[in-house]
């Protein structure tokens, strides 16, 4: 028997390769040579491993190349992507430094799962396979589980844990019968042939031959799964609790990196696999991104809790990243990936705001805690108002502008009822994003919080700041790069 | 096309026949003496302690998870052993950078003392 | 010969059942017990499809459900034995601290 080998390409997976090897090679680092009471050095090298993946994008760039059967591809869109992983991963790591000693739960493994969790966004944004990105999806909730339980004497965290996997779980079995469906139409489990066979399956459709039924029911069922991911209503049940329940910098990092991944694979498979049955989901896709936009915003008026009124606020995100891709436009990608960007800076920069401000033990999170802020963090509440300004989409803030090209992209593609909606649950969220910012200005301080303001949250929140001004004025420094990801997606 | 199930049908007949024979016959004809030793448990004669339904310890579901997780990934072997001699040396690099993977978890339960028995 | 749609019939039935399951029970024992029908429904299908189409990529990503399940529920049990070292129930319904 003579086996033909595929062509394989190592530099296409050079990324991957980089930041599993150095998860993996942290792990025993960590195990063998990590005194117990000194785990920031892991995060430390954590860093540096990221770094190393950061780079090793470098000699890639440029390259539009798939390998290994067509299963990976690296384009100038996943390498874009991969840098706003890599940002993600790296304040998420920088904010935990000092709150797991000081909410007493420092163990090493932390930093080797964030890293394994951004290897598996990278595997999403490179993957063109089905089956690779069910592998990556599944690597990245399960990372995600633990993360989520890693406060584990503390019960909120465990329960939390345990509702994300259930959900996870059951939106896993929706994904692989998904899958299974689609392959038994198909053939294939391969992005580009799906096409090559839907539009065969076009040209030569006549009275008789059915349409791609068990295609359809399958993509439904994939759908279903991406929105459990994504946290679209109504399948965003788990959200809130979750979010409240997981370690602060685990609900940053999964309110931003987990939609961005999940997007970016979704991305992949209707651009390249469903392009020619696009009257069946986008509709779909559509509806699902008005019910999130509404729900979420709406939700979050109600919460007096400010890590569950992000929660909110995070589907309600969700819903307009979405736009970007209901669009189906060149400019809907564009939009997608600023407002990643632009979306992922706020939130984390909110985020660590917030863990300056967690007392250990403390789960309250209430608004009080930001009462009187201005007064006495003048600068940490300056940063808290902007960070809320550009989640609320107000200019002259990176978040204002996200907003703009998504609803901008969506208008084009004739979907101006999704615009208005969009535009008046804005209108509801500033709402309680200015709520927060009364509370930090115009209010006498209730009670007496002690900020942990070290130095490198404090730089972080610093930096995210100036990030989300510097992009408000200036996008056209990330717009560039952008537009060249949708060359290379072909759109 | 159904056809085909025919003898299996017959099979169930046959089992439903036996089952109902065997018990109607045994409860109609055998003699029947209840008494408190035939209600117990055993019947030769131990005095049950406790309830049969409790905790018991379970110091070993460690081993038992990291066991099943081990036991699963050589669903990946059983492929390759089919094909080695035709991936020849290309393959055996791929398996062991899968094996390798593979013992870096076995040495991190190991040192974190999940096989300790104690 | 058993012609492969009965199969797939077989494998939605069962896909159903699973999903049922997590509907309606309770226990989260019972929980992952029905994931694990809604993913082995899901394999039988796969499996099925491959058959039909003397295709082996079905057969390809059987293999990684199977592990991949395997791992899922391996977290799953760990959290659950930490949640009932705290709790001593495993009834999703009594865990619920945070508000659903």
């Amino acid at each position: 028997m003579n086996i033909a080998f595929p062509d394989i390409n190592m530099l296409v997976i050079l990324p991957l390769i980089v930041i599993f090897g150095s998860a993996l090679a942290l792990l025993l680092i960590d195990l063998f040579f990590i005194p117990a009471g000194n785990k920031k050095i892991t995060g430390y090298l954590a860093l540096a491993g990221l770094l190393f993946t950061g780079l090793a994008g470098v000699p890639l760039w440029g390259m539009e190349e798939s390998s290994f059967s067509g299963m990976v591809v690296v384009d100038t869109f996943a390498l874009t992507l991969n840098v706003i992983f890599i940002i993600i991963a790296a304040i998420t790591i920088i904010i935990s430094l000092d709150y797991l000693p000081r909410q007493g739960i420092e163990q090493g493994e932390f930093y080797p799962l964030i890293l394994f969790a951004t290897g598996s966004f990278v595997l999403l944004a490179q993957s063109t396979n089905l089956i690779l990105i069910f592998l990556g999806i599944e690597l990245l909730s399960i990372t995600l589980y633990v993360l989520t339980g890693f406060a584990y004497p503390r019960l909120s965290s465990e329960e939390a844990a345990m509702k994300y996997l259930l959900l996870g779980a059951f939106a896993a079995g929706f994904f692989v019968y998904g899958i299974a469906l689609i392959y038994g139409e198909t053939m294939t489990v391969d992005l580009n042939q799906i096409r090559l066979y839907l539009t065969e399956l076009e040209s030569s459709s006549t009275a008789a031959v059915p349409g791609p039924t068990l295609l359809l029911i399958g993509g439904a069922l994939v759908l279903i799964a991406f929105s459990f991911k994504i946290a679209l209503v109504p399948f965003h049940m788990w959200t809130p609790d979750v979010y409240e329940g997981a370690p602060t910098p685990v609900t940053a990092f999964m309110s931003v990196g987990t939609k961005g991944a999940a997007l970016a694979a979704l991305i992949r498979i209707v651009t390249i696999a469903l392009p020619t049955v696009q009257d069946a989901w986008v509709p779909v896709l559509a509806v699902l991104a008005a019910a999130t936009m509404i729900v979420g915003n709406v939700g979050a008026v109600a919460q007096t809790n400010v890590k569950r009124m992000l929660a909110y606020s995070s589907v309600g995100h969700a819903g307009y990243i979405v736009l970007g891709v209901v669009a189906m436009s060149a400019h809907g990608i564009e939009a997608f990936l600023f407002y990643l960007l632009a979306y992922s800076l706020t939130n984390l920069g909110a985020f660590a705001v917030i863990i300056v401000l967690e007392q250990r033990g403390e789960s309250a999170w209430s608004l009080d805690d930001f009462s009187g802020l201005g007064q006495r963090q003048p600068m940490l509440a300056v940063a808290m108002a902007l960070f809320m300004l550009s989640l609320a989409g107000v200019p002259p803030t990176a978040g204002y502008l996200g907003k703009f090209f998504v609803f901008a992209a969506a208008w084009e593609s004739g979907l101006g009822w999704l615009v208005l909606i969009g535009v008046i649950t804005s209108a509801i969220a500033i709402f309680f994003y200015l709520r927060i910012i009364v509370r930090m200005f115009m209010h006498e301080p209730v009670r007496d919080v002690q900020p942990a303001l070290h130095r490198s949250i404090t730089w972080t929140i610093a930096v995210a700041a100036g990030a989300v001004l510097l992009f408000g004025f200036m996008p056209n420094l990330f717009i560039d790069l952008a537009q060249r990801s949708v060359i290379a997606l072909g759109g | 096309m159904l056809e085909a199930y025919l003898p299996i049908f017959v099979l169930f007949l046959f089992a439903l026949f036996v089952a109902v024979f065997v018990i109607s016959f045994s409860a109609l004809l055998g003699p029947q003496k209840p008494g408190e030793r035939k209600l117990k448990p055993y019947e030769s004669g131990m005095e049950p302690i406790g309830q049969a339904i409790r905790r018991f310890p379970v110091k070993f579901h460690v081993v038992a998870m990291l066991f099943i997780l081990f036991d699963i990934e050589v669903v990946f072997f059983l492929p390759y052993a089919l094909v080695f001699r035709e991936l020849s040396v290309y393959g055996l690099a791929v398996m062991g950078v899968f094996f390798l993977i593979l013992v870096v978890g076995f040495v991190y339960e190991w040192k974190k003392g999940a096989l300790q028995w104690e | 010969m058993v012609p492969t749609d009965y199969y797939v019939l077989l494998s939605a039935a069962l896909f159903t059942i699973g999903v049922l399951g997590v509907l309606l029970r309770r226990n989260a024992i019972v929980l992952f017990m029905s994931v694990e029908l809604m993913l082995n429904a899901a394999n039988l299908a796969l499996v099925a499809f491959a058959y039909r189409h003397a295709n082996i990529d079905g057969q390809v990503l059987v293999f990684f459900v199977i592990s991949v399940a395997a791992a899922e529920v391996a977290v799953g049990l760990a959290l659950l034995v930490t949640i009932f070292r705290t709790r001593s129930t495993t009834d999703v319904d009594e865990v619920s601290t945070l508000r659903g």
